[in-house]
């Protein structure tokens, strides 16, 4: 077999609240004609709060977020990636920009952020070894859902094999639920119908990555500057702008090497935790599902009760 | 063979031909200073002299020269060229330089300098501290030399009007250690105690694009403890992100909080640490500082500090110990403050008695009292964007006498809040109003203000330009409104 060897994980989002505190659209910088109104109608648009309090100094300021670290060495230090780096889930297109507190955001297009919008729950598949992309296209790819009634599960086909790869535990429910499926840069979603009688790929969309180093600015002066992701060699301009990755599994330590303003040569590595990645990334899906009007309030909770009808 | 050889020489003669008619470098000027030929050495000074810039370098070698004839020749042309420091600028140096000989250079003249030529000024203005530093006692008092003080506000041009990391950066690309190092102790000029707000944002943020966070966050604390505001506390979070320096800053705000006695400046210290803490987004050091203190600490505190402290905590969504700070405050705006930290505790009623006991406070004030009482009130109700401050400029003007500062200033904010609410014919007799009574006060100063605080010319003129445009603007609202329509005319 051409993928005997591989074999998929499946691992369920778990819904960790992060709180999310703003919530802006392009629509609202961009020209009138390249603003529709669907993009005021972000989900997470934190509700408006009349207050005669003043609204005075800090509140109104850009945050910095919160250092990471060891105490640094002469000219070395080693730094949490992320800590120092915010996560941008994008899409090709953006239009909408849903900033949580920390950690990750999303600057997504309108169909990736109503398919999030309408997801009850979300998973994402892994593949051992990493970097391999199963696709979900109906026509031509790998991979296909199927409901099991009896067992009450959505399993993950590869598309010839009877046997399922993977087992997605989801109770029927009263109403129509909906199931995200992630796999590198791939978003699936899927219907399944109160009476379980299948699994319909409804929306297949892609989002990429992006790191942003909070940090970044700091080495405009340096010389010499030597910056690599794994790897991969970074130009100073893309490390200023953000790191651009298709999935989370490219993400490797970032090692920034050069002289300093006053030419002292220096070495900042910022290590990834891949599973601290992938936690921090599921957990901001869920937010934002939850954010969006999803009652789940756990990874089992879709199964368990019955989630809100949306209507497409 | 004869050919090839007549070749070479062909080639010889022109290659001479070429550097006969080659044009002098500098330093072929510099040489032609010691000529024998008087002729020649002034034609030297001369060509040395209209290279500007580009002779600078050469001629400064020149000042050690054993010659004592180019010595000479160089120590005079030095006297023009020192200044030629910023890449095509002599022009406008020598325009800055003959200014400066009739008496100081204004600081509108530096601040056109700069917007010219960026970062790069800084070497200019430093030539002229350098010029004092090293000079000065040379220079006769009745000297035509620059003015010794001329480098400050050139300084502070540069400060306000150059993108800090462009200042940054010229001071980083110097390649003399030593010229490095005089760029940087110029910038020691300015110190957090004479500094202006934006002069000391752009001073950290040059020191934090070299990589000196010790020194930026140092100079912002110290600033910071000397001005209200919040945006310093944003710097100098920044310079203590990039430099890891949280531990040993929380330690030293530990004992800094833990040994303050006195209570305005323990409130300065406790704003300035909450708004870094929260910038850091440390908010969970920001307790332990307050366990710190005694009852009472800020029991004493005047009303800014506590409206330092209170602003700072109710920004930092910690209403809980902005109402602590002020449990036992007496006066109207301490009560006003509590009762802003009650509403956002959601306690309506604890506000509303609050609120009330203001009011009955200012009530029962000497008519004396009364006025400047209202009108403090109304700014602080004002900068907190509440609009009952309506309340305080209508009682100060409903009392007598009606024609004090008070009056007058009330009557500038009525305008400003009626052209807000687009009743712009109300808001333009408020400012007649307001001129009126200000013209009628003896040695009084109108200044006018914009958006950063600073003057921005005469406060008369900006008035009599306010009421005018008002006044169009009535009229215009008003043949709007008069001018009927087809479509609804009949309606």
């Amino acid at each position: 077999m051409q993928f005997s060897g591989l074999f998929a994980l499946l691992h369920l989002v778990l819904f960790i609240q992060l709180p999310v505190h703003k919530a802006t659209t392009h629509a609202q910088t961009a020209p009138a004609a390249q603003a529709p109104q669907q993009a005021a109608q972000a989900p997470m648009q934190p509700a408006a709060q009349p207050s005669p309090t003043p609204a005075p100094a800090v509140a109104a300021a850009t945050p910095a977020v919160a250092a990471a670290t060891p105490p640094p060495k002469d000219n070395g230090k080693t730094l949490s990636g992320i800590d120092e780096a915010m996560i941008w889930v994008t899409s090709k297109t953006p239009r909408i920009k849903v900033e949580t507190a920390r950690g990750v955001s999303f600057n997504i297009d309108f169909a990736t952020h109503s398919a999030l919008c309408l997801s009850h729950i979300s998973a994402e598949l892994n593949t051992e070894p990493r970097g391999l992309t199963l696709s979900f296209n109906p026509t031509d790819g790998l991979l296909r859902a199927s409901y099991d009634k009896e067992a009450k599960a959505l399993d993950i086909f590869l598309r010839s094999s009877k046997e399922p790869l993977c087992t997605l535990p989801l109770k029927p429910s009263t109403v129509t639920t909906r199931v995200l499926l992630r796999q590198r840069q791939q978003l699936a979603l899927f219907a399944v119908p109160p009476d379980g009688s299948q699994a319909t790929l409804v929306w297949l969309g892609t989002v990429s990555y992006v790191l942003n180093f909070r940090n970044a600015g700091q080495y405009e002066l340096c010389k010499d500057l030597k910056i690599t992701m794994g790897k991969r060699d970074i130009p100073l301009e893309e490390f200023r702008s953000g790191i651009k990755i298709d999935a989370l599994d490219e993400i490797a330590d970032v090692v920034v090497t050069g002289r300093s303003p006053a030419g002292e040569a220096f070495k900042h590595s910022y290590t990834f935790d891949y599973k601290d990645v992938t936690k921090l990334v599921d957990g901001a899906y869920g937010s934002f599902m939850k954010a969006a009007g999803n009652p789940t309030t756990d990874d089992e909770a879709a199964a368990k009760q019955p989630p809100v009808q949306f209507t497409q | 063979m004869k050919t090839a050889l007549l070749a070479s020489l062909a080639m010889l003669a022109l290659l001479a031909s070429a550097q006969a008619q080659s044009p002098k470098t500098p330093a072929d000027w510099v040489q032609q200073l010691g000529a024998d030929n008087l002729k020649d050495r002034d034609a030297a000074s001369a060509a040395l002299l209209s290279l500007g810039a580009e002779a600078r370098d050469a001629v400064r070698d020149a000042l050690d020269s054993k010659d004592p004839e180019v010595k000479s020749r160089a120590q005079d042309l030095w006297k023009n060229l020192r200044w030629f420091v910023v890449p095509g600028a002599d022009r406008d140096i020598k325009l800055l330089v003959a200014e400066a000989d009739k008496g100081n250079i204004s600081q509108e003249t530096w601040q056109a300098f700069v917007h010219k030529h960026g970062a790069e000024s800084i070497r200019f203005v430093e030539e002229i501290e350098k010029l004092d530093r090293e000079e000065s006692a040379l220079i006769p008092a009745n000297s035509s030399e620059l003015h010794q003080n001329n480098y400050y506000p050139g300084l502070q041009a540069v400060l306000d009007a150059a993108q800090p990391v462009e200042v940054a950066r010229v001071i980083s690309e110097t390649d003399s250690p030593k010229d490095r190092a005089n760029l940087m102790s110029l910038l020691d000029k300015i110190t957090p105690a004479n500094a202006q707000l934006k002069t000391a944002l752009n001073w950290v943020q040059i020191q934090t694009a070299l990589w000196n966070y010790q020194e930026a966050y140092d100079f912002g604390r110290d600033y910071s403890l000397r001005n209200p505001g919040y945006e310093m506390a944003q710097q100098c979070a920044i310079a203590v992100d990039r430099g890891a320096m949280f531990d040993k800053v929380n330690a030293t705000a530990k004992k800094d909080i833990a040994g303050e006695t006195d209570p305005d400046q323990l409130c300065a210290k406790l704003s300035f640490y909450t708004g870094l803490f929260v910038n850091l987004e440390k908010k969970p050091a920001i307790d332990p500082l307050y366990n710190l203190l005694p009852k009472d600490a800020t029991a004493k505190a005047s009303d800014a500090s506590l409206r330092r402290l209170v602003e700072t905590l109710l920004s930092a969504g910690m209403p809980q110990r902005a109402a602590a700070a002020l449990h036992n405050v007496q006066s109207a705006e301490g009560l006003y403050m509590r009762s802003a930290a009650d509403v956002q505790l959601q306690n309506e009623p604890l506000a509303d008695a609050d609120w009330s006991d203001a009011m009955t406070q200012l009530d029962d004030l000497d008519d004396s009292k009364k006025k400047e009482t209202f009108y403090s009130l109304g700014e602080l109700m004002r900068d907190w964007h509440d609009e009952r401050a309506v309340v305080m400029w209508q009682k100060i003007l409903a009392i007598d006498p009606d024609n004090t500062v008070y009056d007058a200033n009330s009557c500038f904010r009525m305008g400003e809040f009626l052209e807000a609410r687009r009743d712009y014919a109300n808001a333009a007799e408020f400012y007649s109003k307001g001129l009126d009574i200000a013209s009628k006060i003896n040695n009084g100063v109108m200044v006018a203000t914009g958006p950063d605080g600073r003057s921005v010319g005469s406060g008369q003129q900006a008035v009599l330009d306010k009421i005018r445009e008002l006044k169009t603007r009535a009229a215009r609202e008003k043949s709007l409104f008069n001018t009927p329509t087809s479509a609804g005319g009949g309606q």
